[in-house]
């Protein structure tokens, strides 16, 4: 009833583990799986190790969260054991994977490739990193040639995640074209929260990504309209907060949905909770298969 | 300005003890020659911390880290601050008037009631310890607390314990109380009298120890976990308790002792 075939990936659901959420120790990605989860996208690599951003990293603002962790990771050496490691539990696994520049995605998408990744997903949409992330995903040209070079080098799938910009399902469509088997929309959200007693942004870096609540309805909204444009998976990422909000993001035409910070005030049991909630729904509604759900708004 | 004060929770979508805001430091006391208490008052009031919970506090210009409460007093808390780093060394030398940034409080909580406790607590380890007490009185529980240090110049909240139960002092160098570590003199304790349950905190060793000893004597222990801590909300996942899938700042501080110390036992054999 749950299952889908996602670009080719065979999913036990439809709800991912969204990048960056629980850290990178392989314990957390495993805790998500037996909480449920049809898949883990890893926390991002980059080709360097990374310390990210001093504290504070993160701060609750009034309609959700605001974070600015700096892509801390390992580097590229620390991508093999991880990988391999989900892969031996069975999970699927989606690679993040961020670059300065076409070659350095093409080494990243080469280790995730030789460790038998299910797919790589190219973080265009980091807010809040100098020269990696959104700052790659708004440059159309840019991105279209990194999806290409990774598709014409490996036999992998490619899911782009890109951010919210007022020509995203152009850039998402690009995508498309160039090859990519699949996108997520979107990330967080540039934002900041500033303090009044102590006079001043909280976060080290300033400013940080906007997840949770607040950005669900654009999300939402992202979703529908790339629906219209697409034929490849849409993967919805953005403010999940119960339940109903996965089924929207269904509805919107998202064939899989990622879920992120929702778990730091729910906890992993949110998972299952999800998920049983989802069947109940579907079952009360007369849904036979999740198929039946995808982009039903539409119609 | 004390007297303007944010909404508690009003319209908030999400947890909110997860926001960092502005609070002021009304006082500090110097324990002993590592450890101060720092008196904080946030502009808008926290909800008050079940003991074991923890705070997290920015040092603007400096980093954020997790402390321990080891007292709340409504509109006020404490926490007691060892200076064994950069921010912490920072955050001892703060003047009264000083703003910081707080956000709390956070973690799971001990389950206190009316049962008979042994704390021990080593080092700074006793702060959030005191704290504790005042909520097994609160429990109409009855606890008795090990103070140990490595001297007697390093003995913690020796008077507060006392006016909560019994205190039983242990310094390393014997300088005062028992000659050895606190958890010899818990050992020398749990041969002798009946506890319902043993609540930990200190040093990693002593942790350890007290597990072990308790698991021994088929009684119920508690540890309060330290680990670095980035976000204290469970998002870095800095703070995973050695590879276990737990996070110190989430699913702890507390935790069972037989559940860390299969967590720590799990990364001896993972070496």
């Amino acid at each position: 009833m749950l299952q889908i075939d996602l670009a080719g990936i065979k999913l036990r659901n439809f709800l991912i583990l969204a990048s960056g959420v629980v850290g990178s120790d392989v314990s957390m990605y495993l805790r998500a799986w037996e909480n449920g989860i049809g898949a883990i996208v890893t926390k991002t690599f980059t080709i360097e190790r990374r310390e990210g951003f001093t504290t504070p990293i993160i701060t609750a603002v009034r309609c959700g969260y605001l974070n600015a962790v700096g892509l801390e990771n390992p580097g590229k050496e620390g991508m093999k054991p991880v990988i391999e490691y989900l892969k031996k539990c069975g999970i699927p696994t989606i690679v993040s994977i961020a670059g300065r520049d076409v070659d350095e995605f093409l080494q990243l998408a080469s280790i995730a490739y030789e460790s038998n990744a299910d797919a790589v997903e190219l973080n265009l949409s980091c807010p809040h990193a100098k020269g990696l992330g959104l700052e790659i995903g708004l440059d159309r040209e840019l991105t279209v040639r990194i999806i290409k070079r990774i598709k014409d080098d490996f036999d992998m799938k490619v899911f782009p995640k890109l951010g919210l910009s007022s020509n995203v399902t152009e850039i998402a469509k690009s995508a498309e074209v160039a090859g990519a088997d699949g996108v997520v929309l979107i990330n967080t959200i540039r934002g900041m929260k500033i303090d009044i007693w102590l006079a001043k942004p909280v976060l080290s870096n300033k400013f940080g990504g906007l997840s949770g609540p607040a950005i669900h309805p654009i999300a939402v909204a992202v979703v529908y309209q790339a629906y219209e444009h697409l034929n490849i998976p849409i993967i919805a990422s953005g403010g999940v907060w119960d339940w109903e909000d996965v089924v929207e993001f269904l509805m919107a035409g998202a064939k899989a949905v990622q879920i992120g910070s929702v778990l730091t005030d729910k906890g992993f049991e949110f998972i299952r909770e999800t998920i049983e909630n989802i069947k109940n729904f579907m079952n009360s509604r007369g849904y036979k298969s999740v198929e039946e759900l995808i982009g039903v708004a539409h119609e | 300005m004390s007297t303007l004060k944010s909404g508690a929770h009003q319209g908030y979508l999400v947890d909110r003890s997860k926001e960092i805001v502005g609070a002021e430091i009304i006082k500090s006391v110097r324990e002993n020659v590592l450890v101060k208490s720092i008196y904080l008052r946030p502009f808008r009031p926290l909800a008050k911390p079940k003991p074991g919970q923890f705070v997290m506090i920015w040092v603007p210009n400096m980093e954020e880290i997790p402390m321990s409460v080891s007292g709340f007093y409504g509109d006020h808390f404490r926490i007691s601050v060892a200076s064994v780093g950069p921010t912490t060394r920072v955050l001892n030398e703060l003047p009264v008037g000083t703003l910081v940034g707080v956000k709390g409080f956070l973690g799971n909580a001990l389950q206190l009631g009316n049962k008979k406790y042994l704390l021990v607590g080593g080092g700074y380890g006793v702060a959030p310890l005191v704290y504790a007490m005042a909520g097994i009185r609160n429990s109409h529980g009855e606890a008795q607390i090990v103070i140990g240090a490595r001297t007697r110049d390093l003995l913690l909240f020796l008077d507060e314990a006392k006016r909560f139960g019994k205190v039983h002092i242990s310094t390393d160098d014997g300088s005062e109380g028992f000659h050895g570590t606190a958890l010899d003199l818990a050992k020398e304790i749990l041969s002798s009298e009946s506890f319902d349950e043993v609540i930990v905190c200190g040093p990693e060793p002593l942790l350890i120890g007290v597990s072990e000893l308790c698991s021994e004597y088929n009684i119920q222990a508690y540890v309060l976990a330290e680990r670095y801590m980035k976000c204290g909300i469970g998002l870095c996942g800095s703070c995973v308790l050695d590879g276990s899938g737990l996070l110190v700042c989430r699913d702890g501080p507390v935790f069972d002792a037989r559940i860390y110390l299969k967590a720590l036992r799990r990364k001896i054999s993972k070496n």
